[in-house]
């Protein structure tokens, strides 16, 4: 929690990360209420007065962003994609940070034949290629929400726990955690009260980072199909636009997706890199 | 440096070698009965029964996974469920066709990134900078799909300038001859997806660039060459830019390997006939033997890149010694 | 190499009446001020004062390579009666090096990492001369020699060099356009004592030998001792004290100086050394009286009031002290820890 509060301190004093931390928690607030605010069903068919499909209509009063080839409103469908779209951004990032900090901390605090091992395991999933590797766990284990977060998880820890065991490298060597050890601390006290609160920072950035990459993933596997057919993420909308081959016909289907892509992700980059603009000098100094 | 280049090869083959098990493993480990990996469930009950036999599907498992090394080493990627043919004989030319697309665009997105990053950092403080930071930050955070579909919309739909995707004109090369690699038409419908993914890659060494500069700039060495009364450019060019070159360097196995992974989302894009495509197509249409066949070769490529990619940083670090 | 009339001492380097601000984010800050200093041909002076006291700023100033937040406000830096601070940035970086060049602080980080030490060196020669690059190259080689490299190590890398070589090589590169002023900047700070003291006779036989005029900037006040007939004592952006190097470490006359020579370790006395209590100034802090006021004992409202100006006194030393009368005496006693409390420790 002090982390955090830390954290949203150090972003806020800068200028281009207080705007980006507004638009993310715009983004927040739209995952928990945008469903409320939108005016039609994620999937609900609109119809006129004739009883007719209210097919690829353009922009009106009725529909701010016009419809889809199924009579869909387009506002509402980006409202609805808000809440998927930050539930798996955010948990997959806390996973995968979870999983590579720790990876990192183990490999780098106990070294020797444990490091070296869990390197080479780093180096494996390093050499998967990522998309590819999704795809395929996806159509094997099927798709949902939960298998697409669990599949990205998979292939993201590798570069977090690479980072985070570098840092543990120099910080294992410092005077504190001598200090620590012989007092008679036991090595997982060293590991996670001495050294782990060292690297937070570290695990923060690779949140954010994680966040966003997680985001345009998510909407790529969208894209290619292999999405939660049940849910309405922005990435699924364009590939309803695609695979309807009518998206060159109704740029107001298109653009809306990409673009609230496109804001969120880039609110949450900003948001990083006014963190690390901070802390990185600070770890450097560290080494 | 022999031994070196001996120690990342057998690095890269025990990856490689770790993703031909895991793969294997995978598509028969799973629910269901796993000779349908293997053979088509499409089949008549006859047909399956005789073909099981025929690949020796009735054997243990770890002796199935020994015939498949096998054949692996003789380039037999088994028999395509959808196409009834050799994987092998549609993966022919699909290799170089994704080659093509992002070796290039890679190219020329490393070396615009490299330059302008350079640029920025000399002039920084500059709106033009701001501009460009804040432009290459939201590129990068949109999908480069939907940047394809922005690009087929504006270039290709309103202006028709390009063709909508495809590798050439269909009809064009029937018999898909090498001759369709330098033809007019090819670079024409190359043009579009290259430039795309040019410009999405770019901001990544764009923006580390700046960055490696700005703090680059700060040190002693670039103080002394100022005060050796070296011309600014010169100090901007042939000193911090040199020594910048280095972190982007590091990061550039990382990134082509993304771009090689990426293949899958703007092939689809552009209908371009390489692997990544063909690997979307076959994991949509179930066809287990080209999933496996196409995913090891963009992991050869990913890997591959990351081997090539370690070679050249030690030309530009004359601090790496290779043991 | 240039050969010069030795008798007559003769001015290359005149400072007058200098003063630098940076530009901060909680307002300007007066980092150096009413700096003058004068260097004749063939002098050896040294600049000693602790870290932060403006050495490095007067370097760069005098460079010309203050970075963009600094700028001189007031006051002529003049080299054989051209005053560098009116020159055009154009030909500006043309008399960097040749005129005045300098043998940096720390040579690890002086050295571009991924070129080669001979290249950094030829380009330098480059910059200024239209000579062909064999030739550059050839003259490289016999600095080299002269700095005792051997040449053919030109073609290796920094992190080939142990550090007292790449101290050599920076000299070798200050040398290379024989400009008739080298600033030192703590040549030797990173050395272990023994390569200090080599490189320090190689300095000083080199500037007997070429001619060229040498500013030792450092803190350490035995090696000043050690090299310079003459010496000026820096202080939050002030020159507080000039003289004889023997006449200001046998009787130092200004309070910070005294406190400066206390801090040296004495071979053969039993007295430990003593650090002056407190820290400098903040400078961007507006401070109308004397800058060493607040660590002063000797401090009274005049000398927080009024910022005392450069006085004459015995021998032609310059001291910048309300209370030159009193600190004959207090030098006595400023071996004791005691006698440094201030009049605002005291309840």
């Amino acid at each position: 929690m002090k982390l955090l509060k830390e954290f949203l301190a150090i972003v806020w004093r800068s200028p281009s990360g207080k705007a980006s931390l507004l638009v993310f928690g715009l983004c927040l607030f739209l995952a928990a209420f945008g469903p409320l605010l939108a005016p039609y069903g994620a999937t609900e068919r609109s119809y006129d007065a004739a009883g007719d499909l209210v097919r690829l209509a353009t922009p009106s009063a009725d529909h701010w962003l016009g419809t889809t080839l199924l009579g869909r409103d387009v506002f509402s469908q980006i409202l609805w994609g808000a809440r998927p779209a930050i539930i798996i951004g955010v948990l997959t990032a806390l996973g995968t940070v979870l999983i590579g900090v720790n990876v990192g901390l183990i490999a780098g605090y106990f070294g020797g034949r444990v490091d070296s091992v869990m390197m080479r395991i780093t180096d494996i999933f390093l050499g998967l290629p990522f998309l590819p590797f999704i795809i395929v766990l996806l159509s094997l284990t099927g798709r949902s929400i939960w298998t697409i977060i669990f599949a990205m998880m998979i292939v993201m820890w590798r570069s977090t726990a690479r980072i985070v065991r570098s840092q543990v490298l120099s910080i294992r060597e410092m005077q504190f955690v001598a200090a620590a050890k012989s007092t008679g601390a036991s090595d997982l006290d060293v590991l996670y009260k001495e050294i782990a609160p060292n690297v937070m920072p570290l695990a923060l950035i690779g949140i954010t980072f994680a966040l966003a990459w997680s985001v345009i993933t998510e909407a790529s596997i969208g894209f290619l199909g292999f999405g939660d057919p049940d849910v309405v993420s922005w990435g699924s909308i364009i590939y309803q636009a695609y695979a309807s081959q009518m998206m060159y016909r109704a740029p107001w289907w298109v653009l809306p997706p990409g673009i609230a892509i496109m804001v969120l992700v880039t609110s949450v980059y900003f948001v990083g890199r006014a963190y690390e603009e901070v802390v990185n000098p600070r770890m450097r100094e560290m080494r | 440096m022999k031994s070196f280049v001996a120690r990342r090869l057998w690095h890269m083959c025990l990856t490689l070698f770790v993703m031909i098990t895991l793969m294997f493993f995978l598509f028969r480990m799973l629910p269901g009965d796993p000779t349908a990996t293997v053979i088509s469930p499409a089949l008549y009950p006859k047909a399956q029964e005789a073909l099981k036999a025929q690949f020796g599907l009735d054997r243990p498992l770890w002796e199935q996974y020994f015939v498949y090394l096998k054949n692996l080493a003789s380039f037999d990627f088994g028999i395509s469920f959808h196409t009834r043919r050799p994987v092998a004989d549609a993966i022919e030319g699909r290799l170089l066709n994704t080659v093509l697309l992002i070796l290039p665009s890679m190219f020329l997105a490393y070396v615009a990134g490299a330059l302008l990053g350079t640029i920025v950092a000399w002039r920084r403080g500059s709106k033009f900078e701001t501009a460009l930071v804040f432009a290459a930050t939201s590129l990068q955070s949109t999908p480069v799909f939907w940047l394809g579909m922005l690009a087929i919309l504006l270039f290709s739909i309103r202006l028709d300038l390009f063709p909508i995707g495809h590798i050439v004109t269909p009809g064009l090369f029937p018999d898909n001859s090498l001759k369709m690699y330098v033809s007019a038409d090819f670079l024409h419908h190359l043009a579009l997806p290259f430039l795309v993914n040019a410009l999405y890659q770019f901001c990544f060494p764009f923006l580390l660039m700046r960055s490696t500069m700005l703090s680059t700039i700060g040190e002693d060495y670039i103080e002394l060459a100022r005060m050796k009364g070296l011309k600014e450019s010169r100090i901007i060019f042939g000193h911090a830019m040199r020594n910048s070159l280095l972190p982007l360097a590091t990061t550039m196995p990382m990134i082509l390997g993304w771009a090689v992974a990426g293949s899958v989302v703007i092939e689809t894009v552009f209908s371009w006939p390489g692997l990544g495509l063909l690997m979307v197509e076959a994991v949509s249409r179930s066809d287990y033997p080209m999933v496996q066949a196409t995913f090891l070769l963009i992991a050869v490529l990913t890997v591959a890149g990351t081997f090539i990619a370690d070679l050249l940083y030690g030309l530009l670090d004359p601090r790496i010694v290779y043991e | 190499m240039k050969a010069f009339s030795g008798n007559i001492p003769d001015t290359v380097l005149n400072i007058e009446g200098l003063a630098v601000e940076y530009g901060t984010g909680t307002g300007p800050a007066s980092a150096l001020v009413d700096i003058d200093l004068r260097l004749d041909v063939g002098e050896r002076v040294g600049l000693v004062g602790e870290s932060g006291c403006g050495k490095s700023t007067l370097l760069k100033t005098i460079m010309g390579t203050l970075p963009a937040n600094g700028a001189a406000t007031g006051g002529t830096i003049s080299l054989c009666g051209q005053d560098l601070l009116s020159l055009p940035e154009s030909e500006r970086r043309l008399t960097r090096w040749r005129d005045i060049s300098m043998i940096t602080q720390s040579a690890l980080n002086a050295l571009n990492p991924v070129q080669r030490v001979g290249n950094q060196v030829v380009e330098a020669i480059l910059a200024h001369e239209s000579v062909p690059r064999r030739q550059a190259t050839e003259r490289v080689r016999s600095l080299f020699k002269i700095v005792g490299v051997d040449p053919n190590r030109m073609r290796e890398y920094p992190h080939q060099f142990s550090g007292g070589m790449r101290q050599r090589v920076v000299i070798a590169m200050a040398l290379a356009l024989t400009p008739k002023v080298v600033l030192a900047d703590e040549p030797t700070t990173a050395l272990d004592v023994v390569v200090q003291d080599q490189i320090f006779s190689e300095i000083r036989s080199l500037q007997e030998k070429l001619g060229f005029a040498l500013v030792l900037v450092t803190h350490d006040l035995s090696l000043v001792v050690e090299n310079c007939r003459r010496m000026v004592v820096m202080y939050a952006g002030v020159i507080v004290e000039t003289g004889t190097t023997a006449d200001i470490v046998k009787s130092p006359m200004h309070p910070y100086t005294i406190g400066l020579r206390n801090a040296v370790p004495v071979l053969g006395s039993d007295s430990d050394p003593i650090a002056i209590p407190g820290a400098p100034p903040n400078l961007t802090t507006d401070i109308p009286g004397c800058r060493f006021a607040a660590r002063c004992p000797l401090a009274t409202d005049e000398c927080t009031a009024q910022f005392p100006p450069l006085r004459p006194a015995a021998g032609g030393r310059l001291v910048r002290c309300h209370k030159t009368d009193e600190t004959q005496n207090f030098a006595l006693k400023a071996r004791d820890p005691a006698a440094w409390a201030t009049p605002c420790d005291s309840p």
